[in-house]
């Protein structure tokens, strides 16, 4: 607790202050921005860092990266495009919220919620990192074979129409996922020899055209009248989502931060696994299952918390194992390495004040955030004023730009819009582009951690049940599957 | 088959003339623009971070500005690719490894001819690699890993082919059963590996190096050519009896048909930069060894280690078949 308090210490000089809203300030904008990842971004700024003290550098580098799932929301609300990977499933019930009038709420809610998950898992890292860093190292590709098999289960709940529909759809999603290099000797699969799909299909075109492209496809068939949003409070306060609105997020609002922030410290894990878990919970657990997908404020509440609590729970491993769990803490590691510290279990007696100086400055910068993101959200719902003759056609160079400069890949731009009209042809026909999104997501783990564990047993199936953890989750999958196939019984009257 | 391949070469080198005549002209007024070095690897990567370190070296010796691209992607395909067809006016450069020259090309089909479509400019580094083993797990010691694998088969981590070549190596002189599990990055290698996933891995020391810190990972033995610096008392596995190096090399390059004035600039500005102190130190914090080889002798290296990592690449079916 006393290293805690030294650590504010720490952050409150001027310097740091400074530093920390930068960083949360540049997260804001890039989550903002589709495309224009934290990834990218952190690695231009690296170069930069070299000459800054080592706290100071890496309080404004974190801000960067925990700032990113803030401003994330934006764009998925008001646009149905994702502005970051974490977003992504918040396109489908944020945005239908903004055509009910609601977005300021949707917005509020996300801004509340991520302010809950961010400071909960702050205080996790405070408490929970050494035993939670423990677990890290029990899951093998075993254990992860069973969790995403869990999780793939999810698809038969995320539905709202028939189950073969649902079905159809995953496969397409499995399909995608195995896009690109064999996971193990690296042989190109189903890339009909074109270069860039060497890699697979990446998740930002997929999502932007899925989502962000197939909608303007969309306005573009619509009947002036149809299109009409209803326009949001414009009160000072319009943002507050009303009270039965905030009865209904508390408890996805609580999941979603346990569950993200366990998903992040997962390696492979993180933001974008956790918020779609979370949809996946939500929806399951809802009691108007029917109302996902056409505006459920559950369905933006829960992940909006899930990927700021995954974010936070991804620090723990970075922090006392020096074990990214994804990309972003992967280049993080490589900074804190070049300003001369390991992190790890020894980082707590060497060099405490970077660890407690970076824990209080994700605090503060939490509130920072707050506070930088609610009065910004009555600016951000007047976009939804502009006319639609020119929101259209803005909404489409967004999703254009910002895929583009995501790779910097022109068949990237082509592979979204390719996925525009097929999205646009799914909707059409009512199918559930979430499940394709989830699925897509999960196949690739799911199979390359079945094929690692295979190698491993040298091809005795038995390894999925070697420990309890893998067993647990198979118990798991199994469980949802069955209650999942289960024929429904006849609607109880009301 | 021969005959096109022929035809082809020529007339990619009828390209490259075309291309390098104006390009004589632009030699005096080099750089007259920001010079791009593209990179193959992810932001953050190893390569990445020294790109970075040496690009920002470089613009002051030429006064210019030198900006690292990430063009990733086709499995490390995109990167080489995009080099050997941008224009040589000196105002392009690019990773040159082994993935450039021998794995991908091996692996895949692609547009570019490993040997012909860069003029080399030279090395600036060498990823260090070394074995090990969970601390707390029945493996203490080299000849333990051997002896145990001459029982059953153990497996071991790693997430690139290119790191691999040490312990087939091993595999080979000893006739101990080793299998590779291939994880998708360094660090998720290295955690199966603490946490007894696998019996072993084999990556470089910046994965493994907070690990060993911690007292998780017990390194048992340097797979590069000399010990690490850090940890002086362990041996190579060269010094342990066994012939069995993993190299890791990179450097940069130019697609091929630069104009030569241009060439010696470059060259002579990127040798300048690794007798820089504070450039190696940079590169040696990150685990990485700065090591500068000149243009002639780091494709003599490259080629070199061909030999032994195409046969690697046919028994794990990696090799790409043939047409």
């Amino acid at each position: 607790m006393e290293a805690l308090l030294d650590g504010f210490v720490v952050t409150l000089s001027l310097d740091n202050l400074f530093y920390c809203f930068v960083g949360v300030l540049l997260g804001t904008v890039v989550g903002i921005l589709p495309g224009l990842g934290p990834l990218t971004t952190i690695a231009i700024l690296l170069p930069i860092t070299f000459k800054m003290e080592v706290t100071s550098a890496i309080i404004m580098l974190s801000g960067i990266y925990y700032g990113v799932a803030y401003g994330g929301t934006v764009t998925s609300v008001l646009m149905r495009i994702p502005g970051e990977a974490s977003s992504v499933v918040t396109c489908l019930d944020g945005y239908e919220m903004a055509r009910k009038g609601r977005a300021g709420a949707a917005l509020g809610i996300a801004g509340f919620g991520s302010f809950f998950a961010g400071t909960v898992g702050v205080i996790g890292i405070t408490f929970l990192s050494p035993p939670l860093a423990k677990l890290v190292l029990a899951f093998g590709p075993a254990e992860y074979a069973m969790l995403m098999l869990a999780g793939l289960t999810m698809v038969t709940y995320m539905s709202s129409g028939s189950l073969p529909r649902a079905l159809l759809m995953a496969a397409f999603g499995l399909l995608l996922g195995t896009v690109g290099s064999d996971p193990l000797n690296m042989t190109p699969r189903l890339t009909f020899g074109i270069l860039a799909l060497g890699d697979g299909v990446n998740l930002v075109p997929l999502a932007i055209g899925l989502f962000g492209l197939s909608e303007v496809l969309f306005m573009a068939r619509q009947r002036p009248e149809d299109m009409k949003i209803l326009p949001p409070p414009s009160r000072l306060l319009g943002f507050l989502p009303s009270r039965e609105e905030a009865k209904r997020s508390v408890g996805p609002v609580a999941r979603g931060t346990v569950m993200g922030f366990l998903v992040g410290l997962l390696p492979g894990g993180g933001a974008v696994l956790a918020s779609f878990l979370s949809y996946g919970m939500e929806r399951k657990l809802s009691k108007n299952p029917e109302e996902f997908g056409k505006g459920a404020v559950e369905g933006v509440a829960g992940p909006e918390s899930a990927n700021n609590a995954g974010t936070a729970g991804a620090f723990v491993p970075l922090l006392c194992m020096g074990i990214p769990a994804n990309a972003i803490t992967a280049l993080l590691l490589g900074a804190f390495i070049i300003h001369g510290v390991v992190p790890g279990p020894t980082i707590l007696e060497r060099q405490p004040q970077v660890f407690w100086g970076v824990v209080a400055s994700m605090y503060i910068g939490n509130v920072m955030l707050l506070i930088l993101n609610l009065p910004l959200i009555g600016l951000f719902v007047r976009i939804l004023e502009i006319p639609r003759a020119y929101l259209t056609p803005m909404i489409l160079a967004v999703c254009l730009i910002g895929v583009y400069s995501s790779s910097g890949n022109p068949a990237d731009v082509l592979i979204a819009v390719v996925f525009g009209f097929v999205g646009y042809g799914l909707r059409r026909y009512g199918f559930d582009l979430g499940i394709v999104i989830l699925a897509y997501v999960l196949g690739p783990i799911f199979e390359r951690s079945v094929r690692q564990s295979l190698a491993i047993s040298d091809g005795d199936p038995s390894i999925f049940l070697h420990s309890y953890l893998s067993t647990g989750f198979a118990i798991v999958a199994a469980a949802l599957l069955i209650a999942g196939l289960w024929p429904k019984k006849k609607a109880r009257p009301a | 088959m021969m005959h096109r391949r022929t035809v082809l070469r020529s007339g990619t080198a009828l390209a490259a003339m075309t291309v390098a005549a104006p390009a004589i002209a632009q030699s005096s007024k080099w750089p007259s623009r920001e010079i791009s070095l593209i990179n193959p690897n992810a932001p953050g990567a190893s390569t990445d971070l020294t790109a970075r370190i040496i690009a920002q070296a470089l613009e002051k010796r030429l006064n210019a500005t030198v900006i690292v691209k990430n063009v990733v992607g086709g499995a490390g395909a995109l990167g080489p690719t995009t080099l050997a067809q941008s224009t040589p006016d000196g105002h392009t450069i690019g990773l040159v490894a082994i993935s450039s020259h021998i794995a991908v090309p091996n692996m895949m089909n692609v547009s570019y001819e490993p040997w012909k479509a860069f003029d080399i400019i030279g090395q600036v580094a060498a990823l260090r690699y070394g074995v090990g083993a969970r601390a707390d797990g029945p493996i203490k010691s080299i000849d333990d890993l051997i002896a145990q694998g001459k029982q059953k088969q153990l497996t071991y981590s790693s997430n690139n082919v290119t790191n691999v070549v040490a312990m087939f190596q091993l595999a080979k002189l000893t006739g101990a059963k080793f299998r590779w599990v291939v994880f998708p990055g360094g660090v998720e290698s290295v955690t199966a590996a603490i946490g007894g996933h696998v019996d072993a891995v084999i990556q470089t020391v910046t994965e493994m190096r907070p690990q060993i810190e911690a007292g998780k990972l017990r390194f048992l033995a340097s797979a590069a050519e000399a010990r690490w610096p850090d940890y002086p008392d362990v041996k190579t596995l060269r010094e342990l009896g066994y012939n069995a190096v993993t190299n890791g090399p990179f450097g940069y390059a130019f697609p091929v048909g630069v104009d030569p004035a241009i060439k010696e600039r470059m060259d002579k500005a990127l040798a300048d930069v690794m007798k820089d102190e504070a450039v190696t130190s940079q590169i040696t914090k990150l685990g990485i060894q700065a090591i500068y080889r000149n243009g002639k002798d780091y494709a003599a290296l490259l080629k070199s280690l061909e030999t032994e990592l195409v046969p690697i690449l046919k028994e794990t079916g990696m090799a790409k078949k043939p047409a």
